[in-house]
């Protein structure tokens, strides 16, 4: 690829506890504009501490990390975030919480109002747009941080396991939601799972981490989805090479597991 | 509804239970509706419905008056004085609000309470909120602000009364020193249980710190804060008494002191009730105010 890529990892290295723990070793990577990584990996490999790194939540030990050529020195609103924990404010209506975006970028009150009613029809939302988010579901509470994120506009949306907390059948219509919107208004898309089959619907590529240290094992660019995204996951299913992908990635997730389990 | 169907399982499986007469049971046979009973009142974590969780609050009551009043009348004819019967104490009482402008001595000490307390609230809320926003400030004051909490509020007295008489300032130092140090370290508690995930989601879309901290933190912790606050200015009822023993001419302490001169023991123990009674009342206000201010944040 010519286009200069838009997030650039270069020699990325992370430590916590005064070096006693190595989270991230040499990681250099290039992420290209509107394309979806999933980082997958087994849990602890240090996939979360890099996104966090882009956002500008943490900071790199040793290298930079550019975004569009600029360093990443804190973090801001073109690079949103959707956590694994839910982030809805509960003191804000729905609707008020994905003002609150948009207040923090001074967009004046009718505006706020026009847009915020615009997302929230996107995450089917707008029935419940006055209601506090307590007596919401965890699925609802998930899709008001996402509206709140979008309706930004941030250029690259960061998700740190965003569905892991949910059940399986509301984690899936969550995917295809994504899919949906990602669609509709084309974004750069970094989302952490330890979900293979999630990372396999949703992603355009994978990047696959080793455990401690943290580095990119495998970089895989999906070649059997042909560069399409699809609406309904079980589509997936059909396309020749989808399970051989799938296997690769087990044995892989089972190296990663099984080399900390001989430690123990 | 659930209550009503575990009782139909417990009722089948004691008919049953009957039926087959086992003979080992024969003998107590009053033990299983005692059993039966005391397994439904100490079911586990079970809540009662709202009529009866009423009842039982009048029964406690009952049950605490009844045993104040037996110890009234088990108490030989020549000590009884000393512990006056329920009738005599609000016989007391009410001869106090009529003859004696008891109401402008509850009314003062309201005054002082309310005064010292949002004083003191005024202080500990931005100092607990700010060391709970901000690290290296919290390494720097909670240290000094946590000795202070080991200091016996009521041995502050005599040095204020040095610094500023038996005036009224005394007073409101006393209770707002009892109240101040407790409360910072509350809130300071409940800022440090806000999620960091609100923190760090508000940073991503941009936030300032200022606005992460009036706009994220502060409601965040507001219905913990709410709680924290609910909870210490029980503790500043607590000090009235031993901050209008001295000197004061006006309060509900002052009145107990002066009956204690001519012991008045009806006396006395009619202002214990009354602080008691308006300790209460201010627990009921914090809850209504809390829910009108924070209606997102449910009944708590």
């Amino acid at each position: 690829m010519s286009v200069a890529p838009l997030i650039r990892a270069t020699s990325v290295g992370k430590d916590f506890s005064k070096g006693a723990v190595r989270a991230l070793t040499n990681v250099s990577i290039d992420l290209h504009k509107n394309q979806i990584t999933a980082f997958l990996g087994p849990s602890g490999c240090g996939k979360t501490t890099l996104l966090r790194i882009i956002a500008g939540l943490d900071y790199p030990t040793r290298g930079l990390i550019t975004v569009d050529g600029e360093t990443v020195a804190g973090p801001g609103p073109e690079r949103g975030m959707i956590f694994q924990a839910y982030t809805s404010f509960p003191w804000l209506t729905a609707r008020k919480n994905v003002e609150y975006g948009l207040k923090i970028l001074r967009i004046g009150k009718e505006q706020r109002r026009l847009r915020a009613m615009k997302f929230l029809k996107l995450v089917r939302l707008d029935h419940v747009a006055d209601h506090y988010p307590r007596s919401f579901s965890g699925g609802m509470k998930q899709r008001v941080a996402l509206a709140r994120t979008l309706a930004q506009n941030p250029r690259i949306v960061l998700m740190d396991e965003p569905f892991g907390a949910l059940d399986a059948q509301v984690r899936w219509e969550m995917q295809e939601l994504l899919i949906e919107l990602i669609e509709a208004e084309p974004r750069t898309v970094v989302t952490v799972t330890h979900d293979i089959g999630e990372a396999l619907y949703l992603a355009d590529r994978i990047l696959f981490f080793t455990r401690q240290p943290g580095r990119i094992k495998a970089d895989l660019a999906l070649e059997f989805k042909g560069g399409r995204r699809f609406k309904k996951k079980e589509q997936l299913y059909e396309l020749a090479g989808y399970r051989e992908m799938e296997q690769q990635l087990f044995a892989m997730m089972r190296e990663e597991i099984g080399t900390v389990g001989d430690e123990a | 509804m659930a209550d009503d169907s575990a009782g139909v399982v417990a009722d089948a499986g004691s008919l049953r239970s009957g039926a087959q007469g086992l003979a080992s049971q024969a003998g107590a046979s009053d033990a299983p509706l005692f059993r039966r009973a005391s397994r439904k009142f100490f079911e586990l974590r079970h809540e009662p419905s709202r009529i009866v969780t009423l009842l039982l609050g009048l029964l406690g009551g009952i049950i605490f008056l009844g045993i104040w009043e037996a110890g009234h009348y088990l108490t030989p004819e020549a000590g009884r004085k000393f512990l006056p019967s329920v009738e005599e104490v609000l016989n007391a009482l009410i001869t106090l609000f009529r003859e004696d402008d008891f109401l402008d001595d509850v009314i003062a000490s309201c005054i002082r309470i309310f005064t010292s307390f949002f004083a003191a609230a005024a202080v500990a809320i931005p100092l607990g909120v700010l060391m709970g926003c901000f690290r290296n400030l919290r390494a720097l004051l909670n240290p000094t602000l946590s000795g202070w909490r080991y200091l016996p509020a009521a041995s502050f007295m005599p040095l204020l009364l040095v610094w500023f008489g038996p005036t009224d300032t005394a007073k409101l130092a006393l209770l707002f020193i009892g109240v101040v140090f407790f409360l910072t370290a509350l809130i300071l508690d409940n800022t440090e249980a806000v999620p960091s995930e609100f923190i760090e989601a508000a940073l991503t879309m941009g936030a300032s710190r200022r606005g992460v901290v009036l706009n994220v933190v502060v409601p965040a912790a507001a219905p913990a804060i709410f709680d924290s606050m609910r909870n210490m200015i029980a503790v500043g009822w607590t000090y009235l008494v031993i901050a209008e023993i001295v000197g004061a001419q006006d309060g509900i302490g002052a009145m107990m002191m002066r009956a204690g001169r001519t012991l008045s023991v009806d006396n006395i123990m009619a202002g214990i009730l009354t602080i008691g009674v308006l300790g209460v009342l201010t627990d009921i206000l914090f809850r209504i105010v809390a829910r009108l201010l924070l209606p997102w944040a449910g009944s708590r």
